[in-house]
């Protein structure tokens, strides 16, 4: 006779003294812990004060049947998850239907066999065990994804500071940008640096793939563009005192040194360019991110298509560097390649043409007008679904000079 | 009408899984027990109360399947139904024959207990 090995706890419901005490004595000697109720209202008073495991119910009684007082069972928050085996005379089908119907989850018919009385309860006990265990496995998962949730919008905060909250105040220049990440947090970031007086850097980036990993990606490499003074700022030749600003190129050799592929199993793309305001001049380097466009007020474009293969695959080819003298008027646009692959609901992208057509279109509005319609006309080609890939768009704009 | 023995000792057994205490202690409540409905079961008849002799016959029935005694389910089984549809022309008849037939189920079952060294 196997003992239960915790006292689990059975209500035993008949009205009839002989079955009931035959019920109960069977489950003692297992070592069930076991109630008994004479009838129906009893049967609701014990399982409010005992709460059980298990119900077993007999159909015909006074004062509150069977059915009845399964309903009720199940209507109350603390027994609604409490297996009822109903008790029934073999020769009433409709009842062991009716039983099974009213939410019993199984029947025992009389007369009581006590193999068959303990296979049932068993059954229903252990089957009871895993429900509750899969209820608290499940209540954990919610748990543990709330958190997650949680961690993640957080991280999104933090990623969203590490975007130009401030733009520096420079002199003749005024920027604007979008951003939507596919997921809370993103693989794409940028900035506007102001390095000295004259001076500005201005990137891009979009690390491969997007959530967590990649977002942790930008946050390293924006870090170090903004930290690492030594990044930016070349050490001068012993003999000369004055820093020297790092060159694009200079500053995308030495990201693909310090990001090579197998560090995060991550590479990324980036557009590098310093904005000489004093000149009028911009020098640029890019890592395989999709050219910068450089609008005019005449309205012509120029894609700036100088650089170097993506970062991370160890100095293969050397990053070629563009330079433009800038006009008052011009604008320079850097986005990411989500823009470009942003796809229809029927499936087409929205690609290069399509983009240099809605800057064009908006090319007459101010700056941040021009930003938004373009962005705009980007989401709507989707359709209602959110975009797949991180969404980047930066624009700057050149008042004074030329 | 024939005669005990009503019990099946090895239907018992197999109904009790061998389990003799089990069966010791459930027999000792329904010889404590089985009189009483008995006398509910004449009473009822006696006043020709429908109700009372439904629900006294079906509480008989229900104890004395336990022990697997066909004889005496039948018989209240029976009355169980003349009380649900208050018919009681045989009820007198049925009463006493149950009546008959359960003392000496009840004799019976008191010597099993003995026997058993209970």
């Amino acid at each position: 006779m196997g003992e239960a090995s915790t006292a689990e706890r059975i209500l035993v419901v008949d009205d009839n003294a002989v079955n009931r005490r035959m019920l109960a004595a069977i489950l003692e000697r297992s070592g069930y812990e076991i109630a008994e109720a004479r009838d129906g209202e009893e049967a609701l008073e014990k399982a409010a004060r005992f709460p059980p495991d298990l119900v077993l119910l007999d159909i015909v009684m006074p004062k509150r049947d069977g059915f009845e007082v399964c309903n009720i069972l199940k209507e109350r928050d603390q027994t609604r998850d409490v297996p009822i085996i109903f008790l029934s005379a073999k020769t009433e089908v409709r009842d062991k239907i009716k039983g099974l119907e009213a939410g019993g989850t199984d029947y025992i018919t009389k007369p009581f066999s006590k193999g068959e009385v303990l296979a049932r309860v068993r059954n229903q006990l252990r089957i009871r065990s895993l429900t509750r265990e899969l209820i608290q496995v499940n209540q954990e998962l919610v748990r543990k994804q709330k958190s997650l949730d949680e961690d993640l919008k957080a991280a999104a905060g933090i990623q969203r500071s590490l975007l130009p909250q401030n733009l520096p105040d420079l002199k003749n220049v005024s920027m604007s940008w979008k951003f939507l990440p596919s997921e809370l947090i993103g693989g794409d970031i940028f900035n506007v640096l102001r390095l000295d007086a004259d001076h500005a850097a201005i990137y891009m980036l979009d690390v491969s793939g997007h959530g967590v990993p990649s977002a942790l990606v930008t946050v390293s490499v924006s870090q170090m563009l903004q930290i690492r003074g030594d990044h930016l700022i070349q050490d001068s030749s012993p003999c000369d005192f004055s820093p020297r600003i790092a060159s694009p190129g200079e500053v995308l050799a030495s990201l693909d040194r310090e990001y090579p592929m197998e560090r995060f199993d991550k590479f990324f793309t980036i557009v590098y360019m310093i904005l000489d305001l004093a000149k009028g001049e911009l020098v640029y380097s890019n890592g395989g991110h999709p050219p910068p466009l450089l609008m005019h007020l005449d309205g012509t474009v120029e894609y700036l298509e100088k650089g170097g293969t993506i970062i991370g695959l160890g100095g293969v080819l050397p990053f070629e560097q563009g330079k433009k003298s800038l006009k008052r008027g011009d604008r320079i646009i850097l986005y990411t390649d989500g823009l470009l692959e942003r796809r229809s609901p029927r499936g087409g992208l929205y690609g290069k043409q399509r983009f240099y057509e809605s800057l064009i279109k908006a090319s007459r509005a101010p700056l941040e007008t021009m930003l938004d319609q373009v962005f705009e006309a980007v989401l709507a080609f989707g359709g209602p679904s959110g975009p797949e890939d991180d969404l980047s768009l930066l624009g700057i704009e050149l008042h004074g000079k030329g | 009408m024939s005669k005990g023995p009503w019990l099946d000792r090895e239907q018992i057994m197999e109904q009790f899984d061998g389990d003799e205490e089990l069966f010791a202690e459930i027999a000792e409540l329904f010889i404590e027990d089985a009189p009483k409905q008995m006398t509910r079961i004449r009473e009822a008849v006696a006043k020709g109360d429908a109700l009372a002799l439904n629900r006294a016959a079906h509480a008989l029935k229900g104890s004395v399947s336990n022990f697997g005694v066909e004889a005496v389910y039948d018989l209240a089984r029976s009355m169980e139904i003349m009380g649900d549809e208050s018919d009681f022309q045989e009820a007198e008849k049925t009463c006493d024959a149950l009546g008959k037939t359960l003392g000496e189920l009840l004799r019976e079952m008191r010597a099993l207990i003995r026997e058993s060294g209970k």
